[in-house]
């Protein structure tokens, strides 16, 4: 069929205004600007990636090497390495492979919506061939954490089970019993004095014998002036000897009275000395405090450290999951760029995240073995998606365990009452040995339980982790305490040990306790009381062999006093034999 | 700035059609009021390219409507920025926000959207006086100025001789 005359002119003018090579030369350029971009973006995207994972992470991140694709658009990172800041030739973590599928709608909505993302050969702890230390950031001091391989001593403060040198500690300490047998010495030195001399004042049997004789002498007299003058003598003579008696027996009674109060301070003597024993035995006690949570002390800075590291991790994560992305912007420019206008920013319908991993398949590569897994809706606006951030890894027949899972949730779905929460189970695990230096705990078998929640901030949680075919090994560093540990722990043959998790994100307070404690605990309190029994004993000999001395001493002192009551008596007995 | 006047001249002696030349210019004065980096300013590339216009007036329409664009961005800027927080449009400009494509456009830009429109609406006014314009020159002025020793001299030039093989 001939074309008509009407289509040779439409296509006359057609060609008239469309120039064909001009499509074609601006297809060609838009297609090597494409091309250009995605062959020759990959190294700035790494340098991007490096750039912003060295800020957020205080350490230097590598990536070997970034490439876009188009078809469909993604995005393929290999190699990429952060340091771990603590450790400068450490990797935190390091990642082999990593490809992502972006959806191209939201791209260009200027949002970044991971549809699909693999990442593989994830591994922790790797070595690095340089350092990853930031050069001009000043390096932080590094918290000192229970540092394992410190001495059994050091780890657990336990009584050293030394009984204490007796002789040194009463060369050094002074005995109550001692100072009041000192004080009564001197005191019956004086009253001994005392009385000699009043008995020197006091009518001796001399003046007695005196009054006697005069006596005598006064019923010889004959006639009645006689009578008269002997009758007056014999009222004089009375009345001096009736004030002797009192004086004499007044003197009797107070020699009786101190006699009886020295003789009852020396008998309280050996009181005085078991109360000295009572208070050396407590001030120099071997006690068993410090035995309440061995538990604790024995596990705790290994699982505290671990606790600690995911939660340095949470914290480092943490900030990018409380950012919350602001959707409504004031409509009034707050700075106007004079040659870039201001965006307005209108509502949008639906409201989409401004990054989000809708599902991540996860290869992680720990020393056991590998682990599978998923990370679903990684995003710092869960508002948006509805759904909390879910991370689950798990791993069957893996090297020293059955089987190993995990799952964590980060729910920030409201963002005032954020809600984190980890769950972690290993079966049918056959630990290494824990513990360090010269004590550690084996297993044949164990299985661990493990939740914690953080809400606000707000540390809670509870581990549980049950040891068959226990056994304990402590070097024999010739601590008899050490010894008696060795013992309890040989009986032990299972073990279970709980963990209460408190506190809040700067001062987690981790509350180890375990049937151990009992066992051992009781094991170290009956050493205890048995090397407390003989030290109390050496002190009872040491003190009793010091202060009985003394005693004898002041018993003897007391009976010169005791003689001068004879004395005393003598006379009195010779006053009183004199007939009026 | 010479070279200017005489590559604009070049332009206007040419034989090509007023048409040609005038919407060469309109659509380069709306890729350089826009932002250099814009879709814009891509799809009027495309337009100068495939549609057979003049491509030395529009290379240079582009940089001298650039240049200007420099001076007006405050005018672009007010006027965009009304027209963004026209209440009767929220909805309108809210669809379009929410709008993949559109939303590539960087519409929501205050200087965009008002280089956008003022590139609109003086777009055919600036089509018609440049096109009598030009026929005016050339009825009335062509032929003297052809004569002045500049235009033989540009005339001369192998770059002319190429020109002219293309246009």
């Amino acid at each position: 069929m001939q074309p008509t005359g009407r289509f040779h002119e439409s296509e006359r003018k057609m060609k008239k205004w469309i120039r064909w090579w001009g499509f074609l030369a601006f297809v060609v350029f838009v297609g090597l600007f494409v091309a250009g971009i995605f062959l020759f973006s990959g190294p700035l995207i790494a340098k991007g990636i490096e750039k912003a994972g060295t800020l957020a992470m205080g350490a230097r991140v590598d990536v070997g090497s970034a490439h876009p694709g188009i078809f469909p658009l993604g995005l393929t990172v290999k190699g990429l390495q952060v340091t771990d800041p603590d450790a400068p030739m450490t990797n935190i973590l390091e990642i082999s492979d990593l490809r992502l599928g972006l959806d191209t709608q939201a791209l260009m909505l200027g949002k970044v919506d991971i549809r699909e993302m693999a990442v593989e050969g994830i591994r922790f702890g790797t070595p690095r061939k340089k350092s990853g230390a930031l050069p001009e950031k000043p390096k932080e001091e590094k918290r000192k954490e229970a540092a394992p391989g410190k001495s059994l001593q050091e780890r657990i403060p336990m009584p050293a089970l030394q009984i204490p040198d007796v002789d040194a500690i009463l060369a050094r300490e002074s005995l109550a019993a001692l100072e009041e047998a000192r004080a009564l010495e001197e005191e019956l030195r004086a009253e001994l004095g005392s009385f000699q001399t009043r008995l020197q004042t006091l009518p001796d049997l001399r003046t007695l014998e005196g009054y006697k004789t005069r006596l005598e002498n006064l019923k010889k007299g004959r006639g009645l002036a006689a009578i008269v003058t002997t009758a007056r003598e014999l009222r004089e003579l009375k009345a001096a000897v009736d004030s002797d008696i009192r004086i004499l027996r007044e003197t009797q009674e107070d020699l009786g009275n101190r006699v009886t109060v020295l003789s009852g301070r020396i008998r309280a003597l050996k009181e005085l000395a078991a109360e000295d024993v009572r208070r050396l035995v407590a001030k120099y006690n071997i006690s068993d405090e410090g035995l309440g949570n061995v538990t604790g002390l024995l596990l705790g800075p290994e699982w505290e450290a671990r606790i600690r590291k995911g939660l340095w991790v949470y914290r480092k994560a943490e900030p990018w999951l409380a950012r919350q992305a602001v959707h409504e912007k004031t409509p009034e420019p707050e700075k106007r760029v004079r040659w870039e206008g201001v965006d307005r920013v209108f509502v949008e319908a639906p409201l989409r995240p401004d990054f989000l991993v809708r599902k991540a398949s996860l290869s992680l590569h720990i020393p056991a073995g590998d682990l599978k897994g998923s990370l679903r809706n990684a995003t710092n606006q869960q508002a948006l998606v509805g759904s909390p951030m879910i991370l689950n890894l798990a791993g069957d027949g893996l090297s020293g365990m059955e089987r190993m899972a995990l799952e964590m949730v980060f729910n920030r779905i409201n963002p005032a009452a954020p809600e984190e929460g980890v769950k972690a189970e290993i079966r049918g695990w056959q630990p290494q040995a824990m513990g360090t230096g010269d004590f550690s705990l084996g297993a044949e078998k164990g299985d661990l339980d493990l939740e914690m929640g953080i809400r606000s901030g707000v540390l809670s949680g509870k581990g549980r982790m049950n040891l068959t075919g226990v056994r304990f090994s402590v070097a024999d560093s010739g601590n008899p305490m050490a010894r008696v540990l060795t013992s309890a722990l040989e009986e032990v043959d299972s073990l279970l040990v709980r963990a209460d998790i408190s506190g809040n994100l700067d001062r987690p307070e981790i509350r180890f306790s375990s049937s151990l404690d009992g066992v051992v605990r009781g094991a170290l309190s009956r050493a205890v009381r048995e090397a407390r029994a003989v030290f109390q004993a050496r002190l009872d000999e040491e003190v009793g062999l010091r202060t009985e001395g003394k005693i004898l001493e002041l018993e003897n002192r007391i009976k010169a006093l005791g003689d001068l009551d004879v004395i005393l008596e003598e006379r009195l007995t010779a006053a009183r034999g004199l007939v009026f | 700035m010479i070279q200017v006047i005489a590559s604009f001249l070049k332009v206007l002696n040419s034989e090509s059609d007023p048409g040609q030349i005038s919407l060469a210019l309109c659509l380069s004065m709306v890729a350089g009021f826009a932002p250099f980096f814009s879709l814009s300013t891509l799809f009027m590339l495309l337009l100068g390219l495939c549609l057979r216009v003049n491509l030395s007036a529009f290379s240079l329409g582009w940089g001298l409507f650039a240049l200007l664009a420099f001076f007006l961005d405050p005018l672009f800027h007010h006027v965009g920025w009304l027209l963004l927080n026209l209440p009767d449009l929220e909805g309108f400009w809210t669809r379009l926000y929410n709008l993949p494509a559109m939303r590539m456009t960087r519409f929501y830009n205050s200087v965009v959207m008002g280089s956008f429109v003022i590139s609109l609406i003086l777009f055919v006014p600036l089509f018609v006086f440049q096109w009598v314009m030009i026929r005016k020159y050339r009825t009335h002025f062509m032929s003297w100025i052809q004569k002045t020793r500049i235009a033989q001299i540009l005339k001369g030039t192998k770059i002319y001789a190429a020109y002219r093989a293309l246009s």
